[in-house]
């Protein structure tokens, strides 16, 4: 049919399409609004809330945020993709999609792809929460005005009000111009993190101006590769969601995309079980433990340089598997 | 007896998450349905038939106006026990049997659980639903047949007002008729019965009444005979007039009599051209869109 | 009245036939048993018990319980809120209806509790076989606990005040500081006993409720320095006959007829666990602890809670029927979140009601804890007690809202907070049924019914467009 590209770039456009109708809806689910503030605003308060810690200066914070990033996008990969994907299959929204001259596999794909990209937006704007709540986290500063344990309570409010600020822009926007607010508030908080950031690095920890000759934004860098991980382990769950989608109800789906997620936290004792099927069917699920590489920062540590491309490896492979099952399990589906 | 169904300048305009207002659905309508009247709703999509058939039921509260359902409000529990409501779209729950979602309606309707059996095979068997399909769930239903079973779930507790909305949706040629039959039934019985359609020749074969809306309003109002009737034209009807007179009475003005039975009469519009010339003269009138006013602003929530 | 009762009956129980088939014929129901099967049958093989009989109890009662606990009733919990916005626009044929709002509640709120509990009875059962096959038969038992007399708390704290320090004098504050030793009795504080200190606990009399029955009598202290050991002291039981008050348990006169005497050795782990024929309590029984120090007179603090440091138990029917008699107290968790789910759902959509039940939820868990309890044990040792210690004002800031939201949190959940079945069946403890069954009334009945008039006048405010 004269028009309709055809081959790889047809291919790629439709997921593409796909990817980007997926993403947006992903965003603009309220449950997308209220998960994403609600982190973004608990990471923040952490620092300036929690009574106890372990010893090392920000740890309790860094751990805790990165567990609030992990729980946070698996809730909004699973409401606000699995379940909406399910949806449309079964309310016959995806079929006017599927009637379209293109291999079904570019539903589950564009849709995996479109959440991961919403997942990585959310892990941006989390990860950035989490370097500004660990400047914030109480640790033993020396200026030339001051020596001691301090909390950064500039970077602390400043963190805090980013997520409702950029939630009310994003109204006002909406109110204005009619722009999409679950996206707008992401971009926003995407944007405004990493600005607030840069410009807190003018600031010393205890509140003094350092001045424009001088800038130290005085962040742990270090979160960035755990976050990463987070990422990946996000993507492998998005494409667990995805797979299930194909074939169940949107409750069901979301729901049964957190068995491999949790099944995977108790992957290494499987590995290690005497019966030979329970020991097969550790390697089929996605051991949280490649992903998890908070404790390698316990001490002043960092991540191995291998750390990352093996999981990265892993959720490839993972992905690979769960949209490869969804895909046939789509095809014979009737709609 | 109060009249089953009155209101009075009814409003209702959606707004958005803000409270801002933004469409005009329902802009000021009465509405009265007696014992015994077929009061057919009409309009083009979006002229506020639905949200009209929500206030009166409960559904939507109206931000103006008077709704009595038997001189009681609707929200009382009381106004609606006399009613029965045939929603537009296939609403039924689909791990339902059509037994089983009567059963349900008797309970909310809170009828005793004695005699539901008979009653509800009494009820399937009126809307024309085979035995077959009792005890099977509606997802393995047709949408037709889940379609009758809600008009028995409608006329459960013999209800004094049924408001249908698209009664025939789905249904084949038989099943429409059938419903046509059981909708001219009801108003022998003296039920009020209040019906909104799009399909035009049904709504002309059962309703005594009709009420036109287009953009929030009812233009036009009243018995269907008189609506449909033309008076700009006038028809004479001669019978057994011989062939070699009928140019004679074609070229006259005047009625020729001579013995012979002359009926006068305006000849009948289809509903259809009726319905087509209302919403011509509404554009005109106001360059409004089928659909109800949209309120004027510059921007609005997704 | 008659007929209006029948009418709200029969709409309620249409509800409720509903909402059971709902969730029976979905996949929901099947989907969360084959989830709990998963737990109950993977999870005990999974976990490594630490050679107790105890540790292995924690195993299957303790940790298995808990996570099927958390997955049942966060699925109840999603279910109730998924309730009314999951059938969207066929909910309209309840709105038309005569059906009062609140029938249409109650009769959901019901089937999401007969669902849960059902499902809760299906896990004990694999609890049950699980404990059976892979538990020793120690573990098996089960122990109450018989709590110290009325009025012994407060005769304890008088007779520490005796001895800590100079009276005051003013009675005012001679009785706060009283108060405040009452309070940190209460609160099971660690409370130092120094050398030539005794610490004494009275039990009311108590027939055996068969022959041959045996109390337990248990006790553990600690030293400064964080470990057990290091305490030189004596244990005594007395079968009561007198009211004596002395530091030295040999003299027998003072408390009764001597039934028991351990010593505790400063090289040891300083617990000491022993039996005593339950006869001995008929008349009350008394058991003291006195810290006899070193030969040289010196020797180290014992650290002792009212009731973490000494317990003293009977013999109770077995874990079989402890799971029954924890059954009113884990199903007033189920009803109580049912309830909550159903009445966020009743006003919002499912994601918006799922993540406000849920967070409210968490909110309740936290508040209630005893890091926002100023009543709490405090974390630090309790040396001097003082008629107030003096907060500054971001202290008493802090402490008003920890006591404003946490006391109103806690009071709400009180009757579950101190059924405390599940802690209770780890630790092998007897759930009390008076307990259980006032938590399943007040917890699981009561709030609830104020739940449902939310719900309900919710459910009459919304719209169906």
């Amino acid at each position: 049919m004269k028009g309709v590209p055809r081959g790889g770039a047809g291919l790629a456009r439709a997921v593409l399409a796909t990817a980007r109708a997926s993403a947006l809806e992903a965003l603009q689910q309220p449950a997308a609004i209220l998960i994403g503030l609600s982190v973004c605003s608990l990471v923040a308060l952490q620092p300036l809330l929690q009574l106890h810690s372990f010893g090392e200066s920000g740890r309790l914070v860094r751990d805790c945020a990165l567990a609030a990033m992990l729980l946070g996008g698996a809730a909004l990969c699973a409401l606000c993709s699995a379940a909406p994907m399910a949806a449309a299959l079964a309310g016959g929204g995806a079929a006017t999609a599927l009637a379209r001259p293109a291999p079904r596999a570019v539903l589950p794909v564009g849709h995996w792809l479109g959440s991961v990209c919403a997942a990585a937006l959310f892990v941006w704007c989390v990860a950035w929460q989490s370097l500004l709540a660990g400047r914030t986290a109480e640790a033993y500063v020396q200026t030339a005005h001051f020596a001691g344990d301090i909390r950064d309570a500039l970077c602390g409010a400043v963190s805090a009000l980013l997520p409702a600020f950029s939630l009310g822009l994003a109204a006002w926007r909406n109110i204005r111009r009619g722009t999409r607010i679950g996206t707008a508030f992401f971009v926003i908080m995407a944007v405004l993190a990493p600005l607030a950031a840069a410009l807190l690095g003018f600031w010393e920890r205890d509140g003094s101006w350092l001045g424009f000759a001088f800038w130290d934004p005085g962040l742990d860098w270090r979160i960035v590769a755990p976050s990463l991980a987070i990422w990946l382990l996000l993507c492998a769950f998005c494409a667990g969601g995805a797979a299930f989608a194909t074939r169940l109800p949107a409750a069901a789906a979301a729901s049964a995309s957190f068995l491999p997620f949790v099944l995977g936290f108790f992957a290494d004792g499987l590995a290690s079980s005497e019966h030979l099927a329970v020991r097969a069917l550790a390697p089929l699920l996605p051991s949280v433990r490649d992903f998890w590489l908070a404790e390698a920062l316990a001490n002043g540590g960092s991540v191995s340089s291998s750390a990352l491309p093996l999981a990265a490896l892993h959720a490839a492979a993972w992905s690979a598997m769960a949209l490869a099952v969804g895909t046939l399990a789509l095809r014979r589906r009737d709609l | 007896m109060k009249i089953p169904l009155f209101a009075e300048n009814l409003r209702k305009t959606y707004r958005d998450f803000w409270g801002r207002p933004r469409t005009e659905a329902v802009r000021g309508i009465s509405l009265a349905v007696r014992p015994g009247e077929v009061v057919g709703l009409l309009g083009p999509n979006g002229s506020g038939k639905s949200t009209t058939i929500k206030m009166v039921l409960g559904l939507l509260r109206p931000d103006g106006g008077k709704v009595e359902l038997f001189g009681l409000p609707p929200s009382e529990p009381a106004a609606r026990r006399h009613v029965g409501y045939l929603p537009e779209l296939p609403d039924q729950h689909r791990f339902l049997t059509p037994r089983e979602t009567l059963a349900y309606h008797a309970g909310l309707m809170g009828l005793p659980s004695s005699g539901a059996d008979a009653r509800a095979e009494a009820l399937l068997d009126r809307v024309g639903l085979a035995r077959a399909a009792f005890d099977k769930p509606l997802s393995e239903c047709s949408k037709g047949m889940a379609r009758r079973a809600g008009l028995a779930a409608a006329l459960l507790g013999d209800p004094q007002l049924v408001v249908l909305d698209e009664p025939t949706s789905g249904l084949d040629p038989v099943g429409r008729h059938e419903v046509k039959e059981l909708i001219c039934e009801l108003s022998r019985d003296g039920k009020a019965v209040l019906l909104s359609s799009h399909l035009l020749s049904e709504v002309q074969d059962v309703c005594t009444r009709v009420a036109i809306m287009v953009a929030g309003l009812v233009r036009a109002e009243g018995n269907l005979s008189g609506l449909l009737e033309r008076r700009d034209a006038v028809r004479f009807t001669v019978s057994g007039l011989p062939p070699e007179k009928e140019a004679d009475c074609r070229a006259a003005l005047g009625v020729a009599s001579g013995g012979l039975d002359v009926a006068v009469d305006h000849p009948a519009a289809t509903l259809e051209e009726y319905f087509l010339e209302v919403l011509r003269a509404a554009r005109e009138e106001g360059g409004a869109e089928g659909g109800a006013a949209a309120v004027a602003d510059g921007g609005g929530a997704r | 009245m008659k007929r209006t009762v029948a009418v709200f009956a029969r709409a309620a129980a249409a509800s409720f036939a509903l909402q059971w088939r709902s969730l029976s014929r979905s996949h929901f129901a099947a989907a969360l048993l084959a989830l709990l099967a998963a737990v109950v049958a993977v999870l005990p093989a999974q976990l490594r018990p630490d050679g107790t009989a105890g540790g292995a109890r924690h195993m299957i009662a303790g940790w298995t319980l808990g996570v099927t606990m958390a997955l049942l009733g966060g699925a109840t919990l999603w279910a109730g809120c998924a309730s009314v916005p999951g059938e969207g626009r066929r909910f309209a044929a309840v709105r038309v209806s005569p059906a009062r709002s609140m029938a249409v509640f109650v009769g959901r709120w019901l089937a999401l509790v007969a669902l849960s509990s059902a499902i809760l009875a299906l896990c004990l059962c694999g609890l049950w076989v699980q404990a059976r096959v892979r538990l020793p038969r120690a573990a098996l038992e089960t122990r109450a606990v018989i709590e110290p007399a009325e009025g012994a708390l407060d005769e304890e704290a008088k007779r520490i005040r005796v001895w800590a320090a100079a009276p005051e004098t003013d009675p005012a504050r001679e009785e706060a500081v009283v108060e405040s030793i009452r309070r940190d009795l209460r609160s099971d504080a660690l409370l130092p006993v120094p050398p030539g200190v005794a610490r004494i606990w009275r039990f009311a009399p108590r027939a055996p409720r068969r022959d041959g029955e045996t109390l337990r009598v248990s006790f553990r202290c600690l030293s400064p320095y964080g470990s057990a050991a290091g305490v030189n002291g004596m244990l005594a039981a007395y079968s009561a006959t007198g009211n004596g008050d002395a530091a030295s348990p040999t003299d027998a006169a003072a408390f009764g007829r001597r039934v028991a005497l351990v010593r505790l050795d400063a090289s040891q782990d300083s617990s000491s666990e022993f039996e005593i024929p339950a006869a001995a309590a008929e008349c009350g029984l008394v058991v003291v602890f006195s810290n006899a120090g070193l030969r040289d007179g010196t020797g180290a603090s014992a650290l002792v809670g009212w009731r973490s440091s000494l317990r003293a138990t009977s013999p109770g029917e077995g874990l079989a029927v402890n799971l029954l008699r924890a059954v009113p107290a884990l199903v007033a968790v189920l009803s109580l979140l049912a309830a909550v789910g159903l009445a966020a759902g009743c006003a919002f959509s499912f994601p918006v009601a799922a993540f406000a039940a849920t967070a409210a939820v968490a909110m309740v868990w936290l508040g209630s804890s005893d890091a926002y309890d100023p009543n709490a044990a405090p974390d630090e040792v309790v040396h001097v007690h003082a008629a107030s210690r003096e907060p500054n004002a971001v202290d008493r800031a802090v402490e008003k809202a920890a006591s404003g939201i946490g006391g109103t949190l806690r009071a709400v959940m009180a009757p579950i907070s101190r059924a405390n079945a599940s802690e209770k069946l780890a630790d092998g403890i007897v759930v009390g049924m008076p307990g259980a069954l006032w938590a399943l009334t007040a917890d699981g009945v009561a709030l609830p019914l104020a739940f449902a008039l939310a719900g309900a006048a919710a459910l009459r405010r919304r719209e169906f467009p």
